[in-house]
């Protein structure tokens, strides 16, 4: 059974105004425990608007969202507990950050679980060594810390509630190469070391490319494109035309193929752009 | 949802009321809540009445959009109606007696007073439904701007309100999206009690507040850069200039206004 | 000798520490750097590495602890000339909301002209000019909130362009973009350049921005570590690392490739250039035996 769920998910703001909006068409999307999954689209494809249902922060319009098989809205208690099962960190989440020291923003999740102080230790410990946050840190005030500093300990504040399930929109956006790529490896690792599920919303492939292993493409409210990273790139126009860009390696190939050498197109990764092109070198006895 | 609320509440549009100078739209709602508390009877409220009437009809606003400003004086209304009723045992007596006794006399000046809130609300909503907000400060400052011999800093008060109209809504979106993210994090910000609620939203306007700051920060530098000096040797985009249709607003209302003081003579005179 | 617009002169600063804490380190250490006239340079580095702190001294928003900036001469430390260094470097920052300070379009970009205190129509015309400059004269009358990010960043710009400088310095003005407004502002910073021939220093942390420019400069910890074409600077992917710094990944792709024995040219730097490159191996060979 997949741990999350939606059925015919559809949500329209403003009804029966002029500014009626359909931000979801009838989305059913299906995520396994463990999987690392990808939610692309365009500033305003319904992706964050998608993201909010997922832990009961919006509620549908029709369709419904099956946490373990059971409709996070089916009681009150139910759509509270969502909160916590789905971690929901939203893009630049340093910019929520309010408390007097970095341990007891991390807390505050926690704190709302209503656990007991020993497990809320426990919690807070144990997301700030997933991101690194070094114990010094951990009594400063959280506006004290450097921009990169400050995006991990609020993400570490979605993670200290342990969800069972975690989602974060953009979450290196605005960061510097370094920083990127550290978010990215703490995350990778959070979710090989714990087996939780991770989604990840972003605008763009590459961001996600390396490391989902499934990707969903979002367009005008619907989802317009699922599967495999494979998969999804195959067909790279199809990107184009729900207004992704198509990763910088990919493009080399389809160059390439547009110019009638036979190459493969559902190359994204370095290591297997490499490899290709290699392999083809030889085989045309440009190298040895 | 808190995006809901709407600040400034400007109804685009070309009506004769929209293109008219908003310094004189401006100086004639002042002069109009002033001419309403000189009104002594029911003759001099009856000028204005009619001269707020021909303002709305001018203004092609619909006349439901008109009726929902009056909403939240209400309870104002009915209250001072309600005491006005009680109150005044002038005239007959209608029915009731002793302290509950509603008189002629209560029920005349209950509508009098009706009348005089729901115009002077009306007044001011046509002003600023048929002004951009951005229309309304640039007037305030031109029009106020002789009170610089006083040591006012009219300037800065306008350059203000321009700031503050072009904050707000980007304001209005963070507090949703903080709550937001502060609800995801099991936040509970709107049950329990009023002092409960009222720590529950320290989580929301922290973050609010130091976001505010660090905006004001970079505003500055950003204004820093553009030559920003205060109003000193400003000049301007918009040429303001009094036209033909300002002229005869003016000549109308002062007609209307003399209107008010000769029904108030007359009236006094015939008592 | 070079018609220098921008010209950095030993310079140093570091921010004031509070009352009482020991005071900060230095972070923009002896930088000598010329910008010339209606050059378009591309300054890299990673956050922390003082480069946004350049943007400010380019134009008097700081000035130096030592040594000395100057703008077609003027040196920015005096305070008398402030205005006209403002208005001679336009300096557009990251966050296109922290900018705008009107709540209609033209009248923000009319903010700079009406604060040099120049006439209405003069006013009217540089305004439309500017707004039509990036692309967004059709909106000259809209709410800048409800733009998407990629135009409030090209209305600040054009709140830029209305003042005439004649460098336009910008700080990571796409690092807040989604990748469709990162477009638009590029592509509007390049058309500055070549058609209006502006001088424009480009301040990023995102290297494909840097692949299309005259010269890049790479800054780590306050000065400049390297300094050349984008060709001899991605050269050097080690020292690039180093800085914080990742080469674009097609370029990244051709120099594995070439480290492997492919026998490709030297600084291929996008995709585009790498699958030419790739095409003279290949596409010959496919085209011999079909």
């Amino acid at each position: 059974m997949p741990i999350l769920e939606t059925r015919n998910l559809s949500y329209v703001y403003g009804e029966n105004t002029p500014f009626r909006v359909q931000a979801l068409h009838d989305v059913s999307i299906s995520i396994e425990k463990g999987e690392l999954v990808g939610i692309i689209g365009h500033t305003g494809s319904g992706k964050s608007t998608l993201m909010q249902h997922l832990n009961g922060l919006v509620k549908p319009t029709s369709g419904e969202v099956l946490l373990d098989g059971e409709n996070i809205h089916a009681s009150k208690a139910a759509t509270y507990r969502a909160r916590f099962r789905v971690g929901l960190c939203f893009q630049y989440p340093e910019y929520q950050l309010f408390e007097s020291t970095v341990y007891k923003d991390i807390a505050f999740g926690p704190r709302n679980m209503g656990l007991a102080k020993a497990q809320i230790d426990e919690h807070v410990r144990r997301a700030a060594s997933f991101l690194e946050i070094r114990d010094a840190w951990l009594d400063r005030s959280p506006f004290d810390l450097s921009g990169g500093e400050k995006r991990r300990v609020a993400i570490a504040g979605v993670l200290a509630m342990e969800p069972e399930i975690l989602i974060l929109d953009e979450p290196t956006a605005g960061l510097d190469p370094r920083g990127r790529a550290q978010i990215t490896a703490l995350i990778e690792n959070y979710r090989a070391s714990t087996g939780s599920t991770v989604l990840i919303v972003s605008h763009s492939m590459d961001d996600v490319a390396e490391t989902a292993s499934r990707v969903l493409v979002m367009d005008n409210g619907a989802v317009v494109l699922g599967g495999t990273v494979d998969e999804v790139f195959r067909d790279a126009q199809a990107l184009v035309r729900h207004g992704l860009d198509v990763p910088q390696l990919t493009r080399v190939f389809l160059n390439l193929r547009a110019r009638g050498v036979d190459v493969p197109t559902d190359i994204y990764t370095e290591d297997q752009a490499r490899r290709v092109l290699l392999r083809l070198l030889r085989e045309r006895g440009v190298t040895a | 949802m808190i995006r809901d609320i709407t600040i400034g509440q400007y109804f685009p549009g070309v009506s004769l009321l929209h293109r008219l100078d908003p310094r004189l739209k401006l100086a004639l709602t002042f002069a109009y809540i002033v001419a309403i508390f000189f009104c002594k009877n029911f003759v001099s409220l009856g000028v204005c009445v009619l001269y707020l009437l021909t303002a709305v009809a001018l203004s092609r606003l619909s006349l439901k959009l008109l009726a929902k400003s009056l909403k939240p004086i209400v309870i104002l209304v009915l209250l001072t109606s309600v005491l006005q009723i009680f109150y005044n045992d002038d005239g007959a007596v209608l029915f009731g007696k002793g302290w509950y006794a509603v008189t002629t006399g209560g029920v005349l000046m209950a509508v009098f007073t009706t009348v005089r809130i729901v115009s002077l609300v009306l007044a001011s909503s046509l002003l600023t439904y048929t002004t951009s907000p951005t229309l309304l400060t640039d007037a305030i400052e031109r029009l106020f701007s002789p009170l610089k011999k006083l040591h006012i800093n009219v300037h800065s008060i306008a350059m203000m309100m321009t700031i503050a109209l072009r904050f707000i809504p980007l304001l209005i979106d963070e507090v949703d999206k903080i709550m937001s993210a502060q609800k995801a994090r099991g936040a509970q910000l709107d049950s329990g009690g009023l002092l409960k609620r009222g720590q529950a939203l320290i989580p929301v306007f922290i973050p609010l507040f130091v976001n505010a700051f660090t905006r004001a920060y970079d505003l500055a530098f950003a204004m820093e850069c553009r030559c920003y000096r205060g109003g000193e040797g400003r000049t301007r985009l918009r040429v303001m200039r009094l036209a033909l249709r300002d002229w005869l607003t003016m000549a109308v209302t002062v007609l209307c206004f003399a209107g008010i003081g000769v029904a108030n003579a007359l009236m006094a005179s015939l008592i | 000798m070079q018609d220098v617009i921008l010209d950095f002169q030993d310079v140093s600063y570091r921010y004031a520490a509070d009352e009482g804490e020991t005071p900060l380190p230095l972070c923009v250490r002896h930088v000598n750097l010329q910008i010339e006239r209606g050059s378009f340079t591309a300054i890299l580095g990673h956050n922390g590495s003082g480069k946004s702190t350049l943007a400010k001294l380019s134009n008097s928003i700081l000035v130096p602890e030592s040594g000395r900036v100057l703008v077609n001469g003027m040196d920015t430390s005096d305070e008398d000339l402030a205005y006209d260094i403002r208005r001679t470097v336009g300096v557009v920052f990251q966050n296109p909301d922290n900018q705008i300070v009107a709540s209609i379009v033209e009248e923000d970009v009319a903010f700079g002209p009406e604060n040099l205190g120049v006439a209405p129509a003069e006013i009217r015309k540089r305004v439309d000019d500017a707004l039509k400059a990036v692309g967004m004269y059709e909106y000259r009358g809209h709410e800048p909130h409800k733009l998407s990010g990629g135009q409030k960043q090209r209305v600040a710009i054009a709140g830029m362009i209305a003042m005439l400088p004649e460098a336009l310095v910008l700080d990571e003005p796409t690092a807040m973009l989604d990748p469709q407004g990162r477009k638009e502002v590029l592509e509007t910073i390049h058309r500055l350049h070549r058609e209006r021939g502006m001088t424009v220093v480009l301040i990023t942390h995102f290297m494909e921005e840097a692949v299309d420019v005259d010269r890049v400069l790479v800054m780590d910890d306050g000065a400049i570590l390297l300094d050349g074409t984008p060709a001899d600077v991605f050269a050097k992917a080690d020292l690039l690392h180093k800085a914080g710094l990742e080469l674009p990944r097609a370029a990244k792709l051709a120099a594995d490739l070439r480290a492997a024995g492919a026998p490709l040219p030297e600084h291929l730097l996008t995709a585009q250039a790498l699958s030419d490159a790739l095409y003279d191996l290949l596409g010959e060979k496919t085209h011999a035996n079909p």
